[in-house]
């Protein structure tokens, strides 16, 4: 009984500590100070979602999203394959949920990212390394990166062998990373079929690209059949959305969009 | 940088004074030492070097040679063949740059710890500045021979000191060993011949720490043949060289003379550049009885973990490759390098010195080939990294994935180069491949550029943007070619678009395939980028935004890049 009412207690000062100290970094963030992310988490939650339940640490994945994946995230050190239209945006989209705020995000063999969107899409620039990976030393590289990021990004320009595939998915398993891969040459545990359903905001000669409706399949490892879900991406800000409802979406004709803030 | 203390007599009046260390002979010297370790190696008996005569050749060609072989005729620029005719007897190394360099940081380090940085002018010579470490040592004397005692205690070579203001005098004096007082280095030079300019303490360019220059590649002068000329044009001293105007020499020779014109006065292009050399780390034990037992391994690898540990601690470092060497009775030497993802603890040490040494004696049991009982061990760190940037954060874990990553990311460097790793820096700039610069990791970052930029794309931007742009062309509903007037207003509505040739496979992947046209089904106004328009390069571009139906009759939207009438895909939606 004491000893619960003590526990009790230590928690609830941790998470206060914890909230004095998120406003203290997020102070000297405002001024540039290197901060450490790990109080900025919300002390509603102080024991976060990539807790450990016996199953492996488990990652966070974009919330429309979550309906496609079992147990509505992903598992460290799992691997993800992407297939289909608009497979940038979304390893982009993935990459960015899985990160999170503290782990390390590496992109190999995407020469032609545009990097203005993966920030957009909320990718910090100081966690993030991207590899040509094209030398003699590419398998020495990519375990390298397999071994030490938390988010390892394959892109379709690897041009992998199946053997180099299956051991980099055995180093990240080990090393708890998660492997997101654009058309690989093997089997993934869970494998996502995008298909764009078209674009809207773009006339004849007016308007500008706004968004894009893409239907997501999900199948693989903890997945019965397939599962689907419908997004928006990439939609005004850059980011995933949820496809609104068919209410919400009778707007006026003409709308001042709400400015957007620049990614700094 | 060169003309610059010619034209401003304040600061032409003040060349930095300068302590130049030489070892005399020096190629000589490393190509000695290394060809004694190789005898010792092997355990052959070593030859009296001092007293027999010793040839060097580079490019078969001799550039050294002994007491010995100088007196038995052999001289500098004979090729092999005639010295050997000369000095039958003669003992012919090999000269080894890389060897000389490494070898020299001994030398460097030895006189760091006299004086805080040194600048390694080539593989024998190294340069500092004066005033402090003399001030510090009580005088300049004092100076010269706390180098010259530290040098010969921590090396064992001779070297020669010199302190002079500028580069040029200091090196010369450093033959004699001399001290030339302040403000007295143009009288002191002037009386030397011209031929001492073949060794001045020149630039890049010049084979100065054997690296061409990057300004001007293809025009290297060569020190002999500038000699050469100048005696030829009469001029014998070094006082006659400094006697001509500044602006003469510049004007004649160009800007190479005009530097050793600078340094014949006695002046310096640059004060020396300060860098600390580190002795080389290395945790060695010699065991008293053999060890023939594995348990026994176990015993010696703590202390001599925690010997390497201790030096790491004191210099701010952790190791993330290690050496390990172990020497046999029969004078065998077998190695074996670990790599370690994380820093190597004592603890991490100690397993590696311990299984390796269980391999070895469970070998020689075995029956393998003979390798007798270790007698030394040794640790060699490869790869050091500074502790600070691996150290836990102050609080929290999120250190941990950030010391876990830069280890990765350090060793994907150390794999396959600075490139192999690369960051996003934000610079800014109108067209989406220059928003953002790629940077290796841990290199300088570019300064951001600030805005504002008109033009620059608002959200969604294309997650694909080619570093090569495809060219592709747009045709309106008659066929004929779509441009953007000066009006910014198309010339006409597009209606296809043509992908000539096979471009970037993000294209290819993307459904538009080359040599065959697509239906556009959308497009936007153009935005006009008037890129630099205040200045001479300025160019015009417009950008159009496009969706075409791709062959699977999917939609692909892309952004299209109009200059001076030709179109370009700056990115994809995809």
């Amino acid at each position: 009984m004491g000893t619960a009412l003590q526990i009790e207690d230590r928690e609830e000062r941790l998470s206060r500590a914890r909230a004095a100290l998120g406003a203290a970094e997020r102070s000297a963030a405002r001024w540039g100070g290197r901060i450490d992310r790990t109080a900025l988490q919300p002390s509603a939650r102080p024991v976060s979602e990539a807790a450990d339940d016996g199953l492996g640490t488990r990652l966070p994945v974009p919330e429309p999203l979550q309906a496609l994946f079992p147990r509505g995230s992903l598992r460290a050190g799992s691997s993800v394959a992407l297939e289909g239209a608009a497979s940038t945006s979304l390893l982009l989209s993935l990459a960015v949920a899985a990160a999170g705020e503290g782990s390390w995000c590496a992109i190999a063999g995407m020469p032609d990212l545009g990097l203005r969107s993966a920030m957009d899409a909320g990718l910090d620039p100081c966690r993030l390394a991207l590899a040509p990976a094209d030398g003699e030393q590419r398998p020495q590289v990519l375990s390298a990166l397999a071994d030490g990021v938390g988010v390892l990004v394959l892109g379709p320009d690897l041009d992998l062998a199946p053997a180099l595939w299956r051991s980099l998915l055995g180093r990240a398993r080990t090393a708890d990373t998660l492997v997101l891969a654009a058309a690989p040459p093997g089997r993934a545990d869970l494998t996502l079929r995008a298909a764009a359903q078209g674009w809207s905001g773009l006339g004849r000669g007016s308007g500008r690209l706004r968004r894009r409706r893409l239907e997501i399949t999900a199948e693989g490892r903890g997945v019965a059949g397939h599962r689907t879900a419908e997004v928006l991406l990439p939609q005004v800000d850059g980011m995933l959305a949820a496809v609104p409802s068919a209410a919400s979406e009778r707007r006026p004709a003409m709308q001042l969009l709400p400015s957007v803030r620049r990614a700094g | 940088m060169m003309s610059a203390p010619a034209l401003t007599p304040a600061a032409a009046a003040r060349a930095t004074r300068t302590v130049a260390v030489t070892v005399p002979e020096w190629p000589l010297l490393a190509a000695l030492d290394r060809h004694q370790r190789r005898l010792e190696a092997e355990d052959a008996p070593a030859p009296d070097l001092a007293a027999d005569p010793v040839i060097l050749l580079d490019l078969h060609r001799v550039t050294h040679a002994g007491t010995a072989a100088l007196d038995a005729g052999v001289r500098p620029g004979m090729t092999r063949r005639a010295a050997r005719a000369a000095c039958p007897e003669a003992l012919v190394l090999e000269a080894d740059r890389e060897h000389e360099t490494a070898l020299f940081e001994l030398v460097a380090a030895a006189v760091d710890t006299i004086a805080a940085g040194v600048d390694v002018l080539r593989p024998g010579v190294l340069l500092m500045s004066a005033r402090g470490p003399a001030r510090h040592q009580g005088g300049e004397g004092a100076l010269a021979e706390r180098i010259l005692d530290a040098v010969a205690e921590l090396t064992g070579w001779d070297c020669a000191v010199g302190i002079a203001d500028g580069p040029f005098a200091a090196l010369l004096a450093s033959g004699p060993g001399r001290i030339v007082r302040e403000g007295r280095s143009a009288e002191y030079l002037a009386p030397h011949s011209i031929q001492a300019l073949r060794s001045a303490p020149v630039g890049p360019g010049w084979g100065h720490r054997g690296q061409p220059s990057a300004a001007r590649p293809e025009r290297r002068l060569d020190l002999a043949e500038t000699v050469d000329l100048l005696q030829r044009l009469g001029i014998g001293t070094l006082g006659d060289l400094a006697a001509l105007p500044s602006a003469a020499v510049a004007d004649r020779f160009g800007p190479d003379v005009a530097t050793l014109h600078l340094l014949a006065r006695g002046l310096e292009p640059a004060p020396p550049a300060a860098h600390h050399p580190t002795q080389p780390l290395l945790a060695e034990t010699t065991l008293e009885t053999p060890l023939v037992r594995t348990d026994q391994a176990a015993f010696i690898a703590r202390p001599l973990a925690e010997q390497l540990h201790a030096l790491l601690v004191e210099r701010g470092l952790v190791c993330t490759r290690l050496r390990i060497v172990a020497r046999t009775e029969g004078g065998e030497e077998t190695e074996r390098t670990w790599r370690h993802d994380g820093a190597l603890t004592v603890a991490d040490v100690v397993d590696r010195i311990r299984w390796q040494c269980d391999g070895w004696i469970t070998r020689a049991r075995l029956g393998g080939p003979a390798t007798g009982a270790i007698t030394r061990i040794g640790l060699h760190p490869l790869q050091l990294a500074p502790a600070g940037e691996n150290a836990p954060a102050l609080w929290g874990s999120a250190g941990e994935a950030a010391q876990r990553a830069s280890r990765a990311l350090a060793r994907a460097q150390g794999l396959a180069g600075e490139e192999a790793v690369q960051v996003p820096v934000p610079v800014g700039g109108r067209l989406l491949a220059d928003e953002v610069a790629l940077m290796p990791w841990r290199s300088e970052r570019p300064a951001r550029r600030e805005g504002p930029w008109p033009g620059s794309l608002p959200r969604p931007v294309p997650a694909t943007v080619f570093r090569v742009p495809p060219a592709v062309q747009l045709e309106d509903a008659a066929g004929r070619p779509v441009v953007v007037t000066a009006r910014a207003l198309l010339s006409g509505a597009p209606t296809r678009l043509i992908v000539p040739a096979p471009g970037a496979p993000a294209l290819q992947r993307a459904g538009l395939r080359a040599g065959s046209g697509y239906q556009v089904l959308a497009h936007s106004a153009p935005v006009v980028l008037d890129e630099r328009w205040w200045a001479r390069d300025g160019r015009r571009a417009a950008r159009l935004q496009l969706v075409v139906q791709g062959a699977s009759t999917e939609e692909i939207a892309v952004l299209a890049l109009s200059r001076a009438g030709e179109w370009t895909l700056e990115g994809l939606y995809d």
